[in-house]
């Protein structure tokens, strides 16, 4: 999720605030920054064009007439982009003079091959360097499971609790739908800066999200979980900014048939697993959106998502993210459906039942008192700030002594805030690191380094087992294949591990190198040492200990060694077994002495 | 000279048996159930995508994550719980210098009247900064399915200094260590009586993360061909 600065700063004061310091609080508190990219500022010989005609050639290439003020030239882009008759956008000039070039996204800094458009509101034949829109910084977010980071308002919010600014309330009254502006949008992707009016929210129409889900059918799966950002990056802004507490609901719609007929033309394909019922008429390349899940509610039927039917479905045979496909449509569904409903001030549900759960689950409260955050924490130092915090996260809905009435926010959904623990994991959030006492740092304890991996199990023997240290040989060599030089009844596997690892189909070998057996006339059993990388990397391979028999012609027995040794029988059980993990030590001992 | 994960391994096992932990030992092969749907995560939660999983068959899988375990603990042992266990996680993601397809992890399970955050947080910061000796640290509070509240214990790039780099994937930080209050639909599962007493606290250790910054080593990849 991109989200620009300039933005931001329309709905909380970030003045004053280091630019470092700001990522680093959003990334600590708020959400994982992905990047962040300072727009660069373009040449002075960009400027602004309005195109007054478009022709499409067979090979798609597009010959644009462009007029930029002085003059009209001639534009020719050898790529399908959806420029439309009265755009406007970036163009530079070439070295002919009847010829202009379009500014491409790319040109600011950012890794998107699209023409820049420029908003309607500025002039043909200006300068693009006087485009505030593109002195802006672009900050992208790692998606989460919160709905409320989707949008800019939703951030803003945060930023006003974190860096105690003033946030600005509003007052939605309108909702448009431009699909103008929604064009724009479109062809804008990543660099959404034009912000929302005031009091107006503006919504792509259904033909714009017709093409976001058949473009996140035809898309590889990079671009699906780009795409999916920008749907949220569109629709999710909406939703942080309306409050459902203060809407009036006008009506109330509860259909009882799931698959109302009358959105059902012929053609039209049902998708009906996804939380969203959505029928994309082939026929005439329009598309009907009739949102009857309940966008508050995950139905039972996500899990049993069946990826092969959403891409049959779309006609689409390419390889996507299944679990992109089906977050990013979930998605614009719950935000598609909010955002109707908020339009037409009706509440849609699929059934009675569904209504009845929206209407319950919005009412549970929360309490969170002093004693759970002293048995929590170890004291209460932070119940002080809890009220200044919830109360900022509009959380707040009731105070008592020690006692405090919370509520979910509608901008939150309730899968990270579904118990009473999860509103002090808030708490936490804004109030920075814990506050306990701090470790002492200072220590000199250092326990790296002090021993060899053998010597632990051979303290161990010693002092716990009491094993005396002259049953124990401790044979240190720099390699495998010093180990087998010097010692007799040493052999090498190498080879044939290599031979049955490249066999193996079902679970790969990762880094395992060498296998060394040794045998020695004083061990009562013979020590493996394996030499590899990871722990265990072979323990269970059944296949390769079978190799080995056969080379060696005797029955090996598989005991599950670890360090962690109790009884003295163990002991004896596996102590033929040691297994050093590491390539230059071998330790054996010789257990018959024990008995 | 032995092999960093070995070392560390070691270290930790020595670390925690003097703490009074159990250490035991972690299978790697697990089913969905253990692995997501008895850690509280939702069917559709997004780090659930199958493309993520190496299945074996249509039940059992390379384990995620070793946070699995954790519920068989709870099932079978009684409280107080202190137990530690290493295993092997397997993922399909997107290999970098700094991530691999498998990773080592670290786990522990606290179950005690007497753990608290406040307990917990200065048990991994001494392992983290006295035991392993890594300076620069940080925590991030993150959601964890889990564990709630959840945190990310995140060290300094040994390379870039915080800068950003590839070898941190330019966020200038790793991840080493996840810990948090384990989640109360989790903690039930003892006895519902002491539920109220009872906190558990539970944690896991990026092992392979923590040896390329201990030994300052420039590609995790680097740990298998030792």
């Amino acid at each position: 999720m991109r989200f620009s600065l300039n933005w931001l700063k329309e709905y909380v004061d970030l003045s004053g605030i280091d630019l470092k310091d700001l990522i680093d609080t959003i990334d600590m508190r708020i959400a994982t920054v992905s990047k962040y990219e300072i727009l660069s500022p373009l040449d002075s010989s960009c400027i602004v064009g309005s195109v007054y005609e478009v022709l499409r050639a067979d090979d798609n290439s597009l010959t644009l007439s462009v007029d930029i003020g002085s003059k009209k030239c001639v534009c020719v882009i050898r790529a399908e982009y959806s420029i439309r008759k009265g755009d406007k956008y970036a163009f530079k000039y070439c070295n002919t003079s009847d010829y202009i070039e379009i500014c491409s996204v790319s040109d600011l800094g950012i890794a998107i091959e699209n023409p820049l458009p420029v908003p309607t509101k500025y002039h043909v034949g200006e300068s693009v360097m006087s485009v505030s829109e593109f002195q802006d910084i672009i900050i992208t977010l790692n998606p989460t499971i919160r709905s409320d980071l989707l949008g800019h308002y939703g951030l803003a919010r945060e930023l006003s609790i974190l860096f105690n600014r003033p946030l600005q309330e509003l007052d939605v009254d309108n909702i448009l739908v431009d699909k103008d502006l929604c064009s724009g949008w479109y062809s804008l992707q990543s660099i959404v800066t034009s912000a929302f009016n005031t009091h107006n929210l503006m919504l792509p129409t259904d033909i714009l999200l017709k093409l976001y889900l058949c473009g996140i059918s035809s898309k590889n799966k990079t671009d699906v979980c780009i795409l999916s950002e920008y749907v949220m990056l569109e629709l999710g802004a909406p939703l942080a900014v309306a409050s459902i507490d203060k809407t009036s609901w006008e009506q109330q719609c509860i259909v009882e048939d799931t698959h109302n007929p009358g959105y059902i033309k012929q053609g039209s394909i049902p998708l009906t697993k996804y939380g969203v019922e959505y029928y994309l008429n082939m026929e005439n390349q329009t598309s009907e959106l009739l949102v009857v899940y309940s966008a508050f509610f995950l139905p039972n039927e996500v899990r049993e998502y069946s990826s092969s039917t959403l891409q049959t479905s779309l006609q689409a045979e390419r390889n996507c993210r299944y679990c992109s496909l089906e977050y990013s449509i979930y998605a614009i569904a719950r935000f598609y459906k909010l955002l109707r409903c908020f339009a037409s001030k009706t509440l849609i549900f699929n059934s009675r039942v569904e209504a009845t759960r929206f209407y319950d689950e919005t009412r549970e409260t929360f309490f969170v008192s002093r004693q759970m955050i002293t048995r929590l924490l170890g004291d209460d130092r932070l119940w002080n700030h809890t009220v200044g915090v919830f109360k900022g996260l509009g959380m707040l809905q009731a105070t008592g002594d020690d006692k405090l009435e919370l509520l979910v926010p509608i901008w939150r959904n309730k899968i990270d805030l579904n118990h009473s623990v999860s509103f002090v994991r808030e708490l936490f959030r804004i109030k920075g690191n814990l506050s306990c006492s701090d470790v002492n740092h200072n220590s000199e304890q250092d326990l790296i380094n002090s021993k060899l991996p053998g010597e632990y199990l051979r303290d161990f023997l010693i002092n716990e087992c009491d094993l005396d240290e002259k049953y124990f040989r401790t044979l240190i060599v720099d390699s495998a294949e010093e180990l087998c030089a010097n010692n007799k009844n040493v052999y090498d596997f190498s080879d044939l591990l290599e031979k049955v690892a490249f066999q193996q189909t079902s679970i790969p070998f990762f880094g395992v190198r060498k296998i060394v057996f040794v045998a020695e006339s004083n061990v009562q059993e013979a020590a493996f040492l394996f030499v590899l990388s990871p722990k265990d990397a072979i323990s269970r391979n059944y296949l390769i200990i079978a190799e080995i028999e056969k080379v060696l012609n005797s029955r090996i027995t598989i005991h599950n060694t670890d360090t962690d040794i109790i009884t003295l029988r163990q002991i004896a059980n596996t102590i033929g077994w040691i297994r050093t993990y590491s390539e230059f030590m071998l330790m054996c001992v010789d257990v018959s002495a024990w008995f | 000279m032995i092999h960093p994960i070995t070392e560390l391994e070691f270290t930790l096992n020595d670390y925690f048996r003097k703490k009074g932990f159990e250490i035991k030992s972690c299978s790697e092969v697990g089913s969905l159930n253990d692995n997501f749907d008895m850690l509280n995560v939702h069917p559709w939660f997004p780090a659930r995508t199958y493309s993520d999983i190496w299945f074996l068959n249509k039940e059992k899988i390379l384990k995620k994550h070793n946070t699995g375990q954790i519920y068989n603990y709870l099932n079978s042992e009684t409280p107080p719980i202190k137990i530690a266990f290493i295993g092997r996680t397997y993922r399909k993601i997107k290999e970098s210098c700094c991530s691999d397809s498998i990773t080592f992890q670290y786990d522990g399970l606290i179950v005690d009247k007497s753990i608290s955050l406040d307990s917990g947080r200065q048990l991994i910061e001494e392992i983290i900064i006295n035991v392993l000796g890594i300076k620069h640290i940080r925590t991030v509070v993150k959601f964890f399915p889990y564990a709630d509240p959840g945190f990310l214990l995140q060290a300094e790039c040994p390379i870039c200094f915080g800068k950003g780099c590839q070898h941190c994937d330019e966020k200038g930080y790793l991840n080493l260590c996840a810990y948090g209050i384990l989640h109360q639909n989790l903690l039930p599962l003892i006895t519902l009586k002491e539920s109220e007493k009872f906190l558990g606290f539970t944690f896991c250790f990026n092992i392979s993360k923590i040896a390329l910054i201990k030994y300052k080593m420039h590609d995790v990849h680097d740990l298998f061909f030792l």
